[in-house]
């Protein structure tokens, strides 16, 4: 196993609107090492949603490439191999939690592990899926709440079904945008706690955050401004 | 399986596609309704067009007809596949019944043939006890018993021939007859003498002297009474008609006609006739009694060379074809009697200027043999009409070439699809069209879908752009919302066929419900939905009050379940549900969709075609699937990190 998990080269990333070109990020090289908490601190508009897009394959660059497992660029992978590159790899965690209203608590967690899974394959895997959702829930402290949907739990409660979401398929690395950016302070601290156990349990992370006291609870921060990164 | 789990969730969380659902439902149901009862009707026209028709028809272009006629039956009653052949003459006739003048088209046909062929018999309506129920109501049931025997207006239908005593009893020349008989036969006085004693002067004993009675017949003054009298005695004892010395009475021509040729007779609101009215107790019926015909008879050159012919002639029964048009217009007599009447019987003519001058004997003698308009040809079972027509056609052409006289008479073979080709083409017409606007209305369905799911694809963006986020495909986001459009398809299609089946076989329920009941079915109808309504809400509110979930699918649900329920009710209850209040209003008002009274069959077609049924289904359900992918489409090509971002 390489000690590298995602190595960016010179990303660019240019919008076009209304006949404008936006330059939002110029040429960012980033390197994520396995089991490591990185934080990606930055103003808001800096591009730092941008490069975790990038980075978790929901968008392409104008140029550069993201490297993962020093094996390919996730940018040469076409359709269905993206698709499976962000479903097993990558992990993501929004700030506004971006869950299903119609699922409960527990299915919003499982469809992770139904996406992976053709209709006749999901059967063999339904119950190990089951345990493992449950297990996720009673892991960031919902054992109570599974069969809750969305609009009966608090924010943070919602994140924390957003994180176990993200932990479903057992990625490499967890990508979250601005976690706690809906969030009181008490609610705030405790995601963030659930971040420090989860790091502790050797999960690899990365964190884009405008905090900088959130930023200071990774291992390593940098900083992204005007379109490149500052200082490691 | 995602698909699956949040299908089965859009499901019952949202309205919208419910009602796309219910859109689908009503259009497959109005479609399955349409095709089903216009190919029912078709479906009836043809089988009664056949019916009545008979499978091939070879027929003469001319007036005049075509000779020979019994060797072209011989040859078709011979050829494979034929069961029967029987030749037919048809005429137009001014018919006088009543003091009714109508044109009527006179078919001449031998009754036995003719009934294997189109069922003729079934068709007859009256029975001698009509009759004798209707026109001698006053006598009691044993006499009444013995005149329906002797009037037995059944098989007076089927042989086209009146009995004796409807003879006598209807024409003055029969009873003139039995009048000189009874004068010449003493016998004859004898028998008839206490009947006749007992009208004349009340008495049976036979006090009425031979003297007495044969002034009485002598009588010239009293000539109406007398045939009157005379006519009462056989009534009230037609035993008198095997009595030796009664006058013996050829089968006579009798005529059976269509119901509504009659137009007295008139179909209740059910479409039935009566032989005596229920509601103005008059006799409908004119079997029994007799109409004239007018006839026009053509030379065998085709020439209008005879004076019109006016012929008084029994009415046998009345038969209901099924075919308001056939029963409005048609009569049949006996084959021979038409051909009498027109001219077209083998006649012999000797030629005055070539015979002896001084003897009058030795003439040329020239025969025209008879003559008749058409050989209908009854298929055997299974058999291919037009194939069978080719077959018929080259055994008409090698009988045209055998006989010279019939070279001329164009003759032209046709199969009775040909025959009503007009008719059935109207209707077929109809019915494509009807089929093909119903089918534009349904666009109506689809564009209804399209638009619900356009909206599904606006609210739901942002859990594409998730879905997308955590590893769905765009087409597993495409395949979402097809199979989606399918589930939302095969639902609103399964309720439809549901529906239409059961309106299709209930259609005549509906419409008599209509028609009688109409007050009482709007207040029972309308009292099961509100019902139904007020337990939905009532569970509604009791279980959100209790904080327990209650989705809208569940309510849609709970409230299709307690319409089944009330529905079957009201179904099967209706004809007890009785609503005093509601009589008068049930009276007053009324729909009637389908009025027997005007139309030519009697009930609404309420067959469902199956086949049918399957196309019109897998029409519904593509046209949800094509309905849902231009959304669909949509969605799979979001933009994952703009649908996330999308408010």
């Amino acid at each position: 196993m390489s000690e590298t998990i995602l190595h960016a080269t010179n990303l660019r990333r240019t919008f076009s609107e209304a006949g404008r070109e936006l330059h939002v990020l110029r040429g960012v090289d980033l390197t994520v090492r396995r089991g490591e908490w990185l934080s990606i601190l930055g103003r808001s508009g800096s591009g730092k949603s941008t490069l975790l897009h990038l980075i978790g394959g929901l968008d392409r660059p104008t140029s550069g490439r993201v490297v993962f497992n020093d094996e390919t660029d996730i940018f040469t992978l076409r359709g269905a191999k993206l698709d499976r590159y962000r479903n097993a790899h990558v992990g993501l965690v929004f700030q506004q939690y971006h869950l299903m209203p119609e699922l409960n608590a527990l299915e919003n967690v499982l469809i992770g592990a139904m996406l992976g899974r053709g209709l006749l394959a999901w059967p063999g895997h339904r119950r190990q899926a089951r345990e493992r959702a449950e297990q996720l829930l009673a892991r960031v402290g919902l054992s109570e709440r599974l069969t809750h949907r969305p609009n009966k739990l608090s924010g943070g409660e919602r994140q924390r079904v957003a994180i176990a979401r993200a932990l479903i398929n057992r990625p490499q690395v967890l990508l979250a945008d601005e976690p706690t950016g809906n969030l009181d302070i008490d609610t705030s601290a405790s995601i963030m706690e659930l971040f420090h156990d989860l790091h502790r349990e050797g999960q690899t992370l990365v964190m884009v955050t405008h905090d900088h006291a959130v930023a200071k609870t990774g291992d390593r921060t940098v900083t992204l401004s005007k379109g490149k990164l500052a200082g490691d | 399986m995602y698909k699956l789990l949040l299908i089965s969730k859009y499901l019952r969380r949202k309205l919208a596609p419910l009602f796309a659902a219910v859109s689908v439902s009503f259009c497959t149901a109005m479609v399955i309704i349409v095709v089903s009862v216009m190919g029912g009707f078709l479906g009836l026209m043809r089988t009664t067009a056949k019916t009545l028709t008979g499978d091939v028809i070879v027929q003469s272009q001319f007036t005049t007809g075509f000779p020979h006629y019994d060797d072209l039956t011989e040859r078709l009653d011979n050829l494979e596949g034929v069961e029967l052949a029987t030749p037919v003459v048809e005429a137009f006739g001014l018919m006088r019944l009543s003091n009714n003048d109508q044109v009527v088209q006179v078919r001449g046909i031998r009754p036995g043939e003719m009934s294997r062929i189109i069922g003729y018999e079934g068709s007859l309506l009256w029975t001698g006890q009509d009759y004798a129920d209707a026109h001698y109501g006053d006598l009691d049931v044993a006499t009444r018993g013995k005149i329906a025997e002797r009037f037995d207006l059944m098989l007076a239908g089927k042989t086209l021939t009146q009995p004796a005593l409807m003879q006598v009893l209807l024409s003055d020349v029969a009873a003139n007859r039995l009048r000189s008989a009874l004068q010449e036969d003493a016998g004859l006085r004898d028998a008839f003498r206490p009947t006749l004693g007992a009208l004349l002067l009340g008495d049976r004993e036979g006090r009425l002297s031979d003297e007495l009675l044969r002034t009485w017949l002598a009588e010239p003054e009293a000539e109406e009474l007398v045939l009157l009298r005379l006519r009462g005695t056989l009534l009230l004892d037609p035993g008198l008609l095997d009595t030796p010395g009664f006058p013996a009475f050829d089968d006579a021509a009798a005529m059976v006609i269509g119901v509504a040729v009659n137009r007295y007779q008139r179909r209740d609101r059910e479409g039935q006739y009566h032989f005596v009215d229920p509601e103005t107790g008059y006799i409908n019926s004119a079997a029994g009694t007799r109409a004239s015909i007018t006839l026009v008879p053509f030379s065998p050159r085709g020439e209008l060379a005879f004076e019109p012919v006016r012929r008084e002639i029994g009415i046998a029964n009345e038969f209901k074809s099924g075919f308001y048009e056939t029963d409005q217009n048609v009569v049949y007599v006996p084959l021979g009697w038409l051909q009498e009447q027109l001219q077209m019987q083998r006649s012999e003519d000797i030629d005055a200027s070539t015979a002896d001058p001084f003897t009058g004997e030795g003439g040329t003698v020239s025969i025209t043999p008879a003559r008749v308009h058409q050989i209908v040809v009854k298929a055997e079972p299974g058999q291919d009409t037009d194939e069978l027509a080719a077959r018929v056609r080259r055994v008409v052409e090698a009988f045209s070439e055998d006989h010279d006289d019939v070279s001329s008479m164009a003759l032209t073979t046709i199969t009775w699809e040909q025959k009503h080709g007009a008719l059935l083409g109207a209707v077929q017409n109809e019915k494509g069209l009807v089929t093909f606007l119903f089918a534009i209305i349904s666009i109506v369905a689809i564009v209804m879908v399209a638009t619900t799911f356009y909206m599904i694809v606006l609210e739901k963006t942002r859990d594409i752009g998730v879905l997308r986020a955590i590893g769905a495909p765009a087409t597993g986001v495409l395949g979402l919302f097809l199979t989606y459009g399918l589930a939302i398809g095969v639902l609103g299609t399964g309720l439809g066929v549901w529906f239409g089946w059961a309106v299709v076989t209930n259609l005549n329920h509906i419409q008599d419900a209509l028609a009688n009941r109409m007050a009482t079915l709007v207040a029972v109808v309308a009292m099961a939905f509100f019902a139904a309504l007020a337990v939905t809400v009532a569970v509604a509110v009791l279980r959100r009050r209790r904080q327990r979930e209650f989705s809208i699918g569940a309510g849609v649900l709970l409230f299709f379940a307690v319409c089944v329920l009330l529905f079957t009710g009201v179904y099967y209850g209706f004809p007890s549900i009785d609503i005093p209040a509601l009589a008068s209003t049930d009276a007053r008002i009324g729909w009637r969709m389908w009025d027997p009274q005007t139309y030519y069959f009697e009930r609404i077609p309420d067959q469902v075609e199956w086949s049918e049924v399957l196309w019109i289904a897998v029409g519904a359900v593509v046209s949800s699937v094509v309905g849902a992918a231009i959304p669909a489409i949509i969605a799979a090509t979001l933009n994952p990190i703009e649908a996330l971002r999308y408010e």
